[in-house]
């Protein structure tokens, strides 16, 4: 970092920053819901902050943000027992290109607000229980009196309908 | 398999909730790795699932250095890479609280001898944990569910809909807005139907819970299936206590003053002259408790627990003036018919008992024989029934009223009194179940 102007951390902070939402989903992904996701997260983000010097800011950052993950993720998966282990380095792989495949559009976050915006209310208030409130399906089920499996298939279906819609919302806003 | 298969989805949501078993995970590796639909598909899954979580958060995008909210933190001397350097620190500590600081947003109704905090009533506070050590608190929830937290307490605020209590006496109003509430103990999870209950839980043996009005359902805290049956459903005038190996028992009082909030199940601080009322039910399944209202025999007063009878003056003159500001005795309605009752009634000083029974029938041979006749009378207001929407009397002498005579023993020592069955029907006329009222000498 000695090397690093004010301007040019000041940069590098901001594109750190913007590229948290992608940097927590990919952890995400490739731990497979787990619960260090947070953890993993912090320590990449130390990783980056220590790499910054490195950056060609004149290269896509999310990219190469994405990579430094990448390690980070196989660097926690090596310290965990081997029973809390899902995917091996080979799909975690396999995994990550789609990740970036999906994600290189640039930023998810202002899409979603705007797919969000078109759900209809039943899907949008089911969307801010499970994820504003952070209720569990099953409180949302008992609550509904609905199975549980038929509020996890509605909010596989949202889930699905907004990632559809946010592709749709990037690709239509990309530079001709 | 394909993205459609109704299996799929319950797969990814089984990872989502982090309740996948090791079985579970390893047939999803093996979906991935072999079919690059399904592999789309949960990357779509967890992303989505991700930036709704991130965007839900209570922070969705962290603070960045050059603009305002860092430049409140930065003194105008300090050079621009430490002002970084600190805005790095921001973003670090940010991803660490992420998570941790998702809570409610909870509104102080009211706050009472809590120390280290200031809440004043209307204002707003953010809650992930409550630790309370003395005091009590009032919070109205984004829910619309009114929370009383008595101290000794430790909660854990999940969600607007959702209060985990470690330690601690909670009271909760929910209102039509809040219907499906959980609350989680160590040993329960308790689901409102729509009500006003209680939940205690003095340390990590037992649970007490209790309904005030409405209906909850009592679940085992740890059972694997979240469609197995209650442990049990409480209705009105219902408590049942919970021990580590889930095992249910009677609550047989319920002690508090004028108001639900100031309850115990074992007596408390109320102030209350009659410190217990046991009954001789031995079936498992009766789950009533006797109400111990701490001075609240006056007008309107409830008579009986899950009835909205109340105790009033026979005309304008009033409830007796001996009887006025009176421990009272909430009973159960439905001993009335019970020929074989009998309830115990203690009292920890001097002090008059009171049995107020139905004047219509002939009074029932215990309590002639131990008891005397006042001579004054009172009225019990034999209330609408709610699904008809005509409203209970207000007032001395107002509604459908029955004459009840007042009986009195002195217990100049305290101790202990029996009482026994109410009285047998004279013609068409059952006789009401009694009331019971205390006052000190």
């Amino acid at each position: 970092m000695a090397d690093m102007t004010p301007e040019q951390m000041s940069q590098f902070v901001e594109r750190l920053t913007a590229a948290q939402s992608a940097l927590y989903g990919f952890i995400h992904t490739l731990l497979a819901g787990s619960t260090d996701t947070a953890d993993v997260l912090q320590e990449a983000n130390r990783v980056l902050w220590r790499k910054a010097a490195a950056y060609d800011a004149a290269r896509p950052f999310l990219p190469w943000a994405l990579t430094v993950a990448r390690f980070e993720v196989m660097a926690h998966r090596k310290r965990q027992s081997r029973d809390r282990l899902v995917f091996d380095d080979d799909l975690l792989g396999q995994i990550a290109v789609e990740y970036e495949r999906q994600s290189a559009r640039g930023s998810a976050l202002h899409a979603l607000e705007h797919c969000l915006q078109k759900l209809p209310p039943a899907q949008r208030e089911l969307v801010d229980q499970r994820y504003l409130h952070g209720e569990s399906v099953n409180d949302i089920a008992a609550r509904q009196g609905r199975a549980a499996n038929a509020v996890s298939a509605l909010l596989y279906r949202i889930r699905t309908l907004l990632a559809t819609c946010v592709d749709h919302t990037l690709a239509r806003d990309e530079p001709a | 398999m394909s993205a459609s298969d109704p299996s799929f989805p319950r797969l990814v949501q089984a990872v989502l909730d982090g309740t996948a078993t090791p079985e579970q995970h390893a047939q999803l590796a093996d979906l991935l790795r072999a079919n690059p639909d399904l592999r789309s598909a949960y990357v779509h899954q967890m992303r989505l699932d991700a930036l709704l979580h991130f965007k839900g958060g209570v922070v969705t995008t962290p603070t960045v250095p050059g603009r305002d909210p860092i430049r409140r933190f930065r003194p105008s001397t300090l050079p621009p890479r430490v002002a970084l350097a600190a805005a790095v620190v921001v973003l670090l500590t940010f991803v660490t609280l992420w998570w941790s600081r998702r809570g409610v947003d909870v509104e102080i109704v009211r706050a009472a001898g809590i120390v280290a905090k200031d809440w004043p009533a209307g204002s707003t506070v953010r809650l992930t944990h409550l630790s309370l050590p003395q005091g009590r608190v009032e919070f109205r929830l984004p829910s619309g569910i009114w929370l009383q937290v008595v101290a000794p307490a430790e909660l854990q605020f999940v969600n607007a809909m959702h209060v985990r209590v470690s330690l601690g006496q909670v009271t909760a109003d929910v209102g039509d807005r809040g219907k499906g509430f959980v609350v989680d103990t160590a040993q329960t999870k308790i689901v409102d139907l729509g009500t006003r209950f209680g939940v205690a839980v003095p340390n990590a043996s037992h649970t007490d819970v209790v309904v005030f009005q409405g209906e909850v359902e009592v679940f085992d805290r740890n059972s694997p299936h979240a469609s197995d049956a209650p442990l049990t459903r409480l209705v009105e005038g219902e408590a049942v206590r919970v021990d580590a190996r889930r095992q249910m028992s009677r609550i047989m009082n319920v002690t508090s003053g004028p108001r639900d909030a100031a309850w115990s199940t074992h007596g408390g601080a109320s102030g209350a002259v009659i410190t217990s009322v046991h009954d001789n039910l031995r079936d498992p399944t009766e789950l009533y408790y006797y109400r111990i209202l701490a001075g609240g025999l006056h007008e309107d007063a409830p008579a009986f627990v899950a009835k909205r009878h109340e105790w009033n003056g026979l005309d304008a003159a009033g409830i007796p003036a001996e009887l006025l500001g009176a421990d009272l005795v909430q009973t159960v309605p439905s001993d009335r018919d019970n020929t074989a009752l009998e309830i115990v009634v203690t009292v920890a000083r001097p002090a008059v008992i009171y049995v107020l029974a139905d004047s219509r029938t002939e009074a029932p041979t215990w309590l002639v024989q131990n008891f005397s006749n006042t001579g004054a009378l009172i009225g019990l207001e034999n209330a609408p029934l709610l699904a008809s929407g005509k409203p209970v009397g207000r007032g001395p002498g107002e509604g459908n009223m029955a004459p009840f005579a007042v009986w009195k023993r002195a217990l100049p020592n305290g101790g202990s009194v029996r009482l026994g069955p109410p009285g047998v029907a004279t013609g068409e006329i059952r006789p009401w179940m009694y009331g019971i009222a205390a006052q000190a000498l």
